[in-house]
């Protein structure tokens, strides 16, 4: 039996998702393969953090994990590989940029979280909706022009007014987003990059727990 | 008297460009989108360039009164997607409201995986035709080129008549490495894959992209009354890319670049956007004296100076934030902290990151121009 662990995280594609099929043919628990997964995923966000993995790195990895996943679902037949904490994340209104809230979603899905992905241009009520349909106690608003400032702000208002705010914890993140455009924008928190975007978003959600 | 004013700013900026200690850190701002908002021009209109859209960009300059200007007219969608940036775009008046920003899809990729063999095959130049079939989407595929032609032709126009008025353009001509050209026709995601999955194929096919878009630049460069290109580059950047990776697929490509734009007897300002801080070293490669470093704000620029003093002239880096959401003092504090620091023994053109958001406060563009005269004259 081999380990998907160390083929992750040396982002050998080829090696890697040839023993996940490998292992499922030879009836191995696809629940194991998924921990290991993460494991490789954990060590990944690791390097990130000391600046010997970068975005690109990731992204390879992730890919990777999802390409595994679509593999090994077929095989899970119901079996409980842990309920993750729910996010709703979305680019905002008058916003087309996807490819920073996408980097976001596939780390934090190799995280464990389930992704609620509205999209780009996303109107507030559409925030609104899915909060209320899915219960995710966890928001993630994504910009990357300066003018969408006042749009990030104007989605916090409408789920304020939907009496949602006090039930929510929001994150804002994309290229120019800093602090300074948390504080306008009324949110709860901001990340430079995906892996502090998750960091917070695991913090948040032993909060909202 | 705008003539000799002119001859002072220019005098002005080129000493500080080239490492020199001038009378007083010059100003030079890239006021494109903020002009047309803050006349009153819609950017729909303004995104296609023109005279008026100079204009506005000329009464905009007149009002804030920088030593120079970054490029004299606004860059024309067909700049951008065939010399830049290679997807399909949502336009203000037609995708998007009369006065948004345009915006770039990268959804899906206009370059196909096979479309390297034919790059690495035929050049940049000859892959064209297929971008334009793919991205341009407001006009008939026959005018492009001819449109691209007059676009050019009214570049040394614009640098006579901004000449005229008594402000010096920086940059002549706007062009990207292979691998951003590449990034962007790709989608950033599947390109970062082709570079664990295809390394080979994405190196060959900038090779063989390279000379087209040397060629092509010059061509504009050379009767553009500018003497400096403007080398952009984001997803190049340490922030993204590791070292190894950008020593495998970046700097080799840039760095050509450069130095053939610097044989050719122009000048360099590497526009980078996002966090090259880790790429800094990499830089000292560049001739000495001849390349400018704009960065955005994201970049260490007191890191730069430490490193690249010397080397390399740094031009910014208020950041658009700081722009838009920030208050003067905050910009006035911060642009004496660059003066002082960066702006130590010249070599330092005062700027914002990137170019000045369509949303900024104008109190706070003021605030940087007002900041070099009150910190930045030398020997006081």
């Amino acid at each position: 039996m081999g380990n998907l662990t160390p083929l992750l995280v040396d982002l050998q594609e080829g090696p890697f998702l040839a023993q996940v099929k490998e292992r499922l043919a030879t009836g191995d628990d696809p629940t194991q393969l998924i921990n290991e997964c993460r494991d490789g995923m954990e060590q990944i966000g690791k390097l990130f953090e000391t600046q010997e993995y970068f975005i690109s790195d990731l992204m390879m990895a992730a890919n990777m994990f999802s390409t595994a996943m679509e593999d090994i679902k077929p095989h899970l037949k119901g079996a409980n590989i842990g309920a993750g904490e729910k996010i709703v994340v979305g680019t905002v209104q008058g916003d087309i940029h996807d490819i920073g809230k996408n980097i976001l979603i596939a780390v934090l899905s190799c995280n464990g979280f389930e992704v609620i992905d509205l999209g780009v241009d996303v109107p507030p009520e559409r925030f609104v909706r899915a909060i209320q349909e899915s219960g995710a106690k966890l928001v993630g608003l994504s910009a990357l022009l300066t003018t969408s400032f006042l749009s990030l702000k104007h989605t916090v208002e409408v789920l304020d007014a939907a009496g949602l705010r006090p039930k929510v914890k929001i994150m804002v993140g994309g290229g120019p987003v800093n602090e300074q455009v948390r504080i306008f924008a009324g949110a709860d928190g901001t990340a430079r990059d995906a892996i502090g975007a998750v960091t917070l978003a695991k913090q948040f959600a032993r909060e909202v727990a | 008297m705008s003539l000799e004013l002119y001859r002072e700013r220019l005098r002005r900026i080129e000493t500080a460009a080239h490492l020199g200690v001038p009378d007083r850190v010059p100003v030079v701002l890239f006021m494109d989108f903020f002009a047309a908002r803050h006349r009153g021009m819609k950017t729909s209109e303004f995104i296609w360039g023109g005279e008026p859209a100079r204009i506005v960009m000329q009464e905009t300059a007149e009002e804030f009164q920088p030593d120079g200007v970054l490029v004299g007219s606004p860059l024309h969608p067909l700049l951008m997607q065939l010399g830049a940036w290679p997807t399909k775009m949502s336009l203000p008046g037609r995708d998007l409201p009369d006065d948004a920003y345009w915006q770039f899809q990268e959804k899906e990729p206009t370059m196909l995986l096979e479309d390297y063999d034919f790059i690495i095959q035929h050049g940049w130049n000859a892959f064209l035709p297929k971008i334009i079939e793919r991205c341009v989407d407001y006009m008939p595929a026959p005018d492009v080129f001819p449109k691209l032609m007059a676009i050019n032709d009214q570049v040394p126009k614009d640098t006579e008549a901004w000449r005229q008025q008594g402000f010096p353009i920086f940059c002549g001509k706007a062009d990207v490495t292979p691998f951003e050209l590449f990034s962007a026709a790709r989608t950033m995601t599947q390109f970062y894959l082709d570079l664990y999955r295809y390394p080979q194929k994405v190196i060959d096919a900038m090779d063989a992209a390279l000379p087209d878009i040397l060629e092509v630049s010059m061509g504009v460069l050379k009767t553009s009354g500018v003497n400096r290109i403007f080398l952009g580059g984001t997803r190049e950047a340490g922030a993204f890319l590791s070292p190894k990776k950008y020593e495998q697929f970046c700097h080799p490509w840039r760095k050509q670049m450069v130095q053939a734009y610097v044989d050719a007897g122009f000048e360099v300002m590497l526009h980078l956007d996002q966090d090259w801080t880790l790429n800094l070293p990499y830089f000292k490669d560049f001739p000495a004296g001849k390349v400018s470093l704009h960065t955005d704000g994201f970049t260490d620029i007191f890191k730069a100076k430490e490193i690249l003093q010397g080397h390399i002239a740094l031009k910014g880096d208020v950041h658009p934030t700081m722009l838009t959401l920030g208050s003067p003092e905050e910009v006035d504090a911060y642009c004496e902290k660059l003066i002082r620091v960066v702006g130590k023994d010249g070599g330092f053109i005062l700027s914002q990151g990137c170019d000045v958001p369509m949303v900024a406060r104008p109190e706070n563009v003021h605030a940087i121009v007002e900041a070099a005269h009150k910190y930045g004259v030398y020997g006081k």
